[in-house]
Order: structure tokens, then C-alpha cells, then sequence
């Protein structure tokens, strides 16, 4: 029974925290004023309205307090950020104009197979840049458009994305939604025409190499009429002694009767401070669905809103949240139900472990036009230890008699019983209590493709191994 | 120049305007209240008292309103009243304080502040009762503040039945010691605007707390409630059951929280809340929030809001009833439900006669009267 009992170790994560050289890349100086974001503007060749779209964001970011109620961000000094880091190298259409070094890098996370395999397009963006962005033909011939944003505003689709560009997360939602919009570089446009398919996944995956630094990257995606699209996101990066900012946006636009699968599984470096702002709009009869694995960062402020504007729009949040040592993942959704006959799903998972600390938060707000919609919220937390934290902070605010709401939420630890049976069958305590933590999280890992939902357990087994002392 | 009440203790997003509610500041006078005062049972005005029993420190006991809310009793200069209940004593007849606001003032419209601290001593059990009544337009506020001691029972019943004039601010803080418990009721079937904070801090080993809340918010009323029960001695307890309905234009804001603190091995918190919504125009708000640092502990808390359940709704049209009786009749059980919870038969008719669903009971509105009007 002796080898039932571990040391309890530091997660092994050098799958992610290998890191390369910062070397030979293009930085700006560190810190935030209107020169570095008229540079960042200049380097990316912005059109006229974007520089000053920028400016305009700066002035609002200088504006802006930080958050009041969430996790303390104190450690994380805009005056030690460098916003803007560009590898020496360019966008290519194919892994072999990658330089090497970093072409290793994604092969080593496996994005190069993971496209061979199973999916229907790729970005890599590596810290401020897109290095690599392709898209089968297959998929391209059905319409579907799948690129970087700085070229695409200078493509067909310039107008379009001056139409959707930051008009649902604006600079005014908060303090890093205006940072985001005064230095955001790199990110997807997509597009998927009225009525198309996109049978297998696009991924976009971003890799923040450079210490010290802030990844902005900004996702536009807009699912046209009757159009269906999944869409996976993944991120990590090296762990440094110093902050790191990931300050993303990521805008989606579903369609009248469309529908947009957006999978995350999110997995930054333990000196990261992730404040990413995701939000979508649905029309009539369109669905939104959120999958979301929190798994990295030191700090995370992370929900992800579906606006439900059109009769009979559908949101779904399945999300699972993984807390170690030295983690304050702040986590959860909102839904906004602004129309009638629309419904939304929650089901979240949190762990903490290790010290760690996990907050569910949501909001679900029905307006007095959503006559007849509907709510489920469901979140459970599980303690693995007593010296971590885990909170729940959901709210309701019902504004129609017409409406039905549910609520409900769990907290409390593995059973005794449940690792009893498991090990009398012959596992071992540590072996037990991963396989019920991978069950718990099952409502993300069922939703995800296998071989995400494979990393994913990988993740919590790694999470999990040294939790018995 | 306004206050903040009734906080969240862990704050959420601003724009959801949850966190708190912010308050003008307010003076008043001490309302006279008719008090029944059972053997076993003392009561004293603390600055008339010199030999009252100062070893009892109410300044640690915190209410659900939290602090803000000392600066409307501090600036009003109200005394501060205690009872007393001794020990090893069984009070069957409960303590009643009728908190009737419809007294002629000498200065036209008037506020009310009344401030009370209890004491339940080791192995005593009491029944408190606060009623909050007044047909009249004005402002008050109850504090109350118990320490229930080692083996201490406390049985504790707030009814506001105010008018829709009427600004009520009613506060309560308790610490529950070793294997005491308390049990309470809080109805809220009147007021203009009520503000009503709870907070429990179980400090004792098996100290535990079951309650029962029921509301109707009708026309443009509005309610606000915080209620917080913090768990901090180990195989603690602490269940609440809150039924309501929401009618006409009312709001309703619930903020309930569960805190499991760490050390507080094997402790149990629940909460859950029901709400009706029978007319468009009316607005719930609910915060059900679990808070937990401690590993070996259960929390859960469930919210079910918005119109009848379709089986139910379907099922019950389909033995005749019409919508509309339904609505009433679902409306008048839930509250039933909580009135029924409350042990005093007279109390009880008076609130179903209040809200006019049983127009038949006999009440009886005198109390006992200790003194002309108050204990002095």
C-alpha cells in the first residue's frame, strides 16, 4: 500500500513550459502611451479609422478603473508590459516557411497533426503575430473565410469587419476591453456564408513566448444564416518569474437559425494574467455553445456572454475549472435574454486544490420582452484539500412573470465511499481520486472532440498526481 | 448623504447594481414599544442600568446590514435595550414587542429607531416576537442584536405588516454558541420599501439555524434582504427556506449567502428560494452564494423563479380551475406555508387577516403591556 502514498509535487507541465529564446523578435518599449499605440498601428499598417479607434481606446483605458470585485490584480504592472512582440519571421500558408524554432514549438503541442487529423483550419499565432494561418480547400471552396484580421482588413471583407469590429465588446465594457482595443494585434477573422457547414473544426492557437509580455489577439468570427461552425481555441505559454497579460477579445456573431460551437481549452502559464473578454450575439432561432476548460494563469477573469437578441435563440455554457496552487481563476458566464422564446443551459465544474482558489460567477438576466424563456443553471465544486478556496457567485434578475428559472449548485469533496470501492477494485488512492475528478468534469470532456477531451483528462491526471500525501 | 446596507460578502459585478443598497441617512426617535415581558425574563435600558451586566460584548455580533447601519442608531442617540433570559429556563410564553408606528407625534411625521440587545443564557430557550405595524407614512428601523449561549434555544418571529407608505429597516445579528440553536420566521406582507438583514454566525460546535421566509410584494413595494449565515465552528447547521411572490409592480432583491469557513469541519449549509411571478412588471433579483474554505463540508442552494410549473399549471386546469384561481391559489399556499410555521395562534390570524385570506379568524390586536407604553 506504500506507493499509495505520493509526495505532494509540483505539476509536471514541461509539455507546455518548454520555452524558446527571446531572441531576434521585434519588441515595443514596455509600458502604455499614445506613441507605443501609434507605432503598434503603424507596424501593422492599420486603415485610418483603426489608429484612431485605437487612440480613442487608449483614452477610455486611462479612464477606467480595475475591477473592484474579483481577484487582485496587483501584481500586474501595465508599465512592465510590452504589448507588442513580432518574431522575425512572417505569416506563412505552410509549416515549412516556419522558422524552425518555432515551428517546433507548435509541433511539440501538436498542431501540425492535430491538422492533418482533424481539422479544417489552423492559425498559430505566436506572441503578437499570426506566423502560420491555412485553411483546407475543401472548406475554402464552400466560401468559408478563415484568416488573420490584419489582412483581412485590407481584403473583400474590410467593410464587414468594420461593421462587427469591437461593436459587441466595446472599450467601454471595462478597463481591459479598452486596453485590448488600443494595442489588440493578431487574432482570426471567419466567416462562414448562409447555409454552409463546416463539418470539421477550425483552431486557432495561441502561444505567448516572450517573457513580460501581453498576447491581444482579437477573434472575429460571424456565422451567417443558417450556418454551422466549430470552433476550438487553444493557449499556453512558458512560465517566467515575471507577469505575463493575456488581454484577448473574441466577438461572435451567430446568424438567424445558425449555429457556433466554440470550444476553449485553456491552459497559460501559472505567471499569466488572463483577462479575455468573449461574447456573442444570437438571432432568431440561432445557438450558441461555449465549451471551456480553465486549466492555467495565475489570475483569471474569464466569461464568456451570449446575447440572446432574436426570438428563440439558444445558449449553452458547459465549463470546468481547475484551480491549483498558487491559481485565483475567476470563471463562469453570462446570459442576457433579450427576447422571447430563448433559453439558456449552464453547467459548470469547478475543483480547487492545492491552496487554489475557484470562483464560479454568472449572471442570467431575462428582460420584460423575453416572454416565455427559460434558464438552467447548474454548478458544482469540488474541495480536493483544506487550505483551498472555492465560491459561488451566481445572479438572477428576472424582469418578466413569463419566464422559468432554475437554479442550483453543489459544493463539498470526494467521497470516502467512492474512493473506498474504487481502490478496493484495485486502484490506487491517487489513481481513485483522478478518475472520479476526470468523471466530475465529464460534462467538458464529453462535449469536446476525443482528442481534446483526451488532453483535457491528461491535464487533470497531471493536476491530480502528488494531491495524496 | 447616503449608506451602503446590505452588502454581498463577496461582491459581484457593478453593473448588476447587487453588491448593496445605498441608502439615504435617516434620524429618529425611540418608538415605544408594547412589550409582553414572561418570568424569566429581564429588561433594561442600558444607559439607565449601572448595574447592568456589561461582561456580554453585542459590539462582536454583527447584523445583516453590516456597520453602516450603527450611524442611524448613533446619530439618534437611542438607547440601547437588553433582555435577559436566565438560564437553565424554559420561557414558554414568547417575548412580544409590538412595534405599532401609528402613535400621535407631537412633531407630525416622525422616524423610529429602536436598538435591542438579548441574551439567551446557557440551557434557556425563548420565543421573540417583533412585529412591525403602521398604516402611517414614515421610516424606522429595529436593530436587534442575541447571543445565544451554550444549550440555548431561540425561537425568533419578525412580521412586517406595514402599509405602502411606509419605510422599513430591520436588522438582526446572532452568534449561536455550542450545540444552541434558532429557529426563526420572517414574513414580509407590507411596506412601502423593507430592508431586512440577517446574519448568523454559527460559533459553536453543533450550533444550528433553520429559517423560514415568506414574502408578498405587491403594488410598487419593494424588498431587499441579506442574509448570511457563516459557518465557523465545526458540525454546524444552517438550512433557510424562502417562499415568495411577486405581484403588481414589486421588486424584490434576495441575497443569500452560505460562508464555510475554514475549520469548520463537517458543517452543512443549504439554502433555497421560490418565487412566483404572477404579473408582468414585476423584477426579481436572487445572489445565492456559497462561499468555502474548508474541505469537508456541504453546501447547495437552489432558486426556482418565474410562472407555475406547465405540469403542475396543465394538470390543475385540467381538474376546471382557471388560470387566474390558480395564480391565487398557488400564491396563498406559499405564503400559508410560512405563516403556518409560526407557533402563536393569534399571530398567525393576524397576518391571514392582514393579507385578507381568511376574513372570519378572530384577532386579537391588545398585548400585555408592561408599563404605560414600554417598560419604563
Amino acid at each position: 500500500m506504500a506507493e499509495e502514498k505520493t509526495y505532494v509535487e509540483d505539476v509536471d507541465r514541461s509539455l507546455y513550459d518548454f520555452r524558446n529564446e527571446d531572441k531576434d523578435s521585434f519588441k515595443l518599449d514596455e509600458g502604455l502611451t499614445p506613441e507605443i499605440v501609434k507605432q503598434i498601428s503603424e507596424e501593422k499598417n492599420d486603415p485610418e479609422w483603426m489608429k484612431d479607434f485605437r487612440l480613442k481606446a487608449l483614452e477610455i483605458y486611462n479612464k477606467m478603473g480595475v475591477p473592484d470585485w474579483g481577484p487582485s490584480i496587483e501584481g500586474l504592472d501595465m508599465d512592465n508590459i510590452v504589448t507588442y512582440v513580432r518574431a522575425n519571421t512572417h505569416m506563412s500558408a505552410t509549416w515549412d516557411e516556419v522558422p524552425e524554432e518555432i515551428k517546433d514549438t507548435f509541433e511539440r503541442l501538436g498542431i501540425p497533426q492535430a491538422e492533418r487529423e482533424s481539422l479544417a483550419g489552423v492559425g498559430a499565432q505566436y506572441d503578437s503575430e499570426l506566423v502560420y494561418h491555412n485553411v483546407k480547400k475543401e472548406v475554402a471552396d464552400q466560401g468559408v473565410v478563415y484568416t488573420d484580421l490584419e489582412s483581412a482588413l485590407w481584403g473583400p471583407h474590410a467593410d464587414m469587419i468594420k461593421e462587427h469590429f469591437m461593436k459587441l465588446i466595446t472599450p467601454r465594457d471595462h478597463k481591459f476591453a479598452a486596453l485590448h482595443g488600443a494595442v489588440w494585434s493578431g487574432g482570426s477573422f471567419v466567416y462562414v456564408p448562409p447555409g454552409v457547414s463546416v463539418e470539421i473544426p477550425l483552431q486557432s492557437y495561441f502561444r505567448l513566448n516572450a517573457p513580460g509580455a501581453g498576447q491581444f489577439e482579437h477573434t472575429l468570427i460571424i456565422v451567417d444564416e443558417g450556418a454551422y461552425l466549430h470552433f476550438i481555441e487553444g493557449c499556453s505559454a512558458p512560465k517566467y518569474n515575471i507577469a505575463n497579460l493575456h488581454a484577448g477579445a473574441v466577438e461572435l456573431f451567430v446568424g438567424k437559425n445558425a449555429t457556433l460551437r466554440y470550444s476553449t481549452i485553456e491552459n497559460w502559464s501559472k505567471n499569466m494574467y488572463n483577462l479575455n473578454t468573449k461574447r456573442a450575439t444570437v438571432e432568431e432561432g440561432g445557438k450558441v455553445e461555449w465549451i471551456s476548460g480553465s486549466f492555467g494563469s495565475h489570475v483569471s477573469y474569464l466569461y464568456p456572454e451570449s446575447r440572446l437578441m432574436g426570438r428563440g435563440a439558444r445558449a449553452e455554457f458547459t465549463g470546468v475549472t481547475f484551480a491549483g496552487n498558487g491559481q485565483n481563476l475567476d470563471t463562469g458566464c453570462k446570459m442576457l435574454q433579450a427576447a422571447p422564446d430563448t433559453s439558456s443551459f449552464v453547467s459548470t465544474r469547478s475543483i480547487s486544490k492545492d491552496g487554489g482558489i475557484s470562483t464560479f460567477r454568472s449572471s442570467v438576466v431575462i428582460t420584460e420582452a423575453a416572454k416565455n424563456s427559460k434558464s438552467a443553471v447548474s454548478c458544482e465544486s469540488l474541495m480536493i484539500d483544506d487550505i483551498s478556496q472555492s465560491d459561488t457567485i451566481p445572479a438572477m434578475d428576472i424582469r418578466t412573470a413569463d419566464a422559468d428559472v432554475g437554479h442550483e449548485a453543489k459544493i463539498g469533496r470526494i467521497s470516502d465511499d467512492a474512493v473506498f470501492y474504487l481502490m478496493s477494485r484495485g486502484l490506487s488512492e491517487e489513481d481513485a481520486k483522478a478518475l472520479i475528478v476526470s468523471g466530475f468534469a465529464d460534462n467538458v470532456s464529453k462535449e469536446l472532440p476525443l482528442e481534446y477531451a483526451v488532453e483535457m483528462n491528461n491535464l487533470i491526471r497531471l493536476e491530480m498526481k502528488g494531491s495524496i500525501g | 448623504m447616503s449608506m451602503r446596507i446590505n452588502y454581498l460578502p463577496a461582491p459581484t459585478w457593478n453593473w448588476l447594481k447587487m453588491n448593496f443598497k445605498e441608502v439615504d441617512e435617516w434620524q429618529g426617535k425611540k418608538e415605544d414599544a408594547k412589550i409582553t415581558l414572561p418570568e424569566g425574563v429581564t429588561l433594561t435600558t442600558l444607559e439607565d442600568a449601572e448595574n447592568s451586566d456589561k461582561s456580554f460584548d453585542f459590539n462582536e455580533v454583527g447584523t445583516g446590514m453590516g456597520p453602516e447601519i450603527g450611524k442611524i442608531i448613533d446619530d439618534s442617540k437611542v438607547a440601547t435595550q437588553r433582555f435577559v433570559c436566565e438560564e437553565n429556563r424554559e420561557i414558554e410564553t414568547p417575548v412580544f414587542v409590538d412595534l405599532n408606528y401609528d402613535g400621535e407625534d407631537e412633531n407630525g411625521n416622525q422616524n423610529y429607531v429602536n436598538s435591542y440587545e438579548v441574551l439567551l443564557k446557557e440551557n434557556s430557550s425563548a420565543t421573540f416576537v417583533f412585529c412591525y405595524s403602521s398604516k402611517k407614512k414614515s421610516i424606522a428601523l429595529n436593530q436587534v442584536k442575541f447571543i445565544v449561549e451554550k444549550n440555548a434555544k431561540l425561537s425568533l418571529v419578525q412580521l412586517h405588516m406595514l402599509g405602502d407608505e411606509f419605510n422599513m429597516f430591520s436588522d438582526v445579528g446572532v452568534r449561536i454558541d455550542e450545540n444552541a440553536n434558532v429557529s426563526q420566521v420572517n414574513l414580509f406582507i407590507g411596506g412601502e420599501k423593507i430592508y431586512n438583514g440577517f446574519r448568523a454566525d454559527l460559533a459553536g460546535k453543533y450550533s444550528s439555524i433553520e429559517s423560514d421566509y415568506g414574502y408578498i410584494v405587491k403594488g410598487e413595494e419593494e424588498l431587499d434582504i441579506n442574509y448570511v449565515a457563516n459557518h465557523l465552528g465545526k458540525k454546524t447547521n444552517s438550512d433557510i427556506l424562502v417562499n415568495g411572490v411577486l405581484r403588481d409592480k414589486g421588486k424584490k432583491m434576495f441575497r443569500g449567502t452560505i460562508d464555510l469557513r475554514r475549520g469548520g469541519k463537517e458543517a452543512v449549509g443549504a439554502e433555497n428560494e421560490d418565487v412566483l411571478m404572477i404579473d408582468e412588471g414585476v423584477r426579481n433579483q436572487t445572489v445565492p452564494l456559497i462561499l468555502c474554505t474548508e474541505e469537508d463540508v456541504s453546501g447547495t442552494h437552489g432558486a426556482t423563479i418565474g410562472k407555475i410549473d406547465e405540469d403542475l399549471m396543465f394538470y390543475l386546469q385540467s381538474r376546471g380551475l382557471a388560470k387566474e384561481y390558480i395564480y391565487e391559489m398557488m400564491a396563498e399556499a406559499r405564503i400559508k406555508y410560512v405563516i403556518n410555521k409560526i407557533e402563536n395562534e393569534n399571530l398567525r390570524n393576524r397576518c391571514l387577516s392582514f393579507l385578507g385570506y381568511d376574513k372570519d379568524v378572530e384577532v386579537e390586536n391588545e398585548v400585555e403591556v408592561i408599563g404605560s407604553r414600554g417598560e419604563n
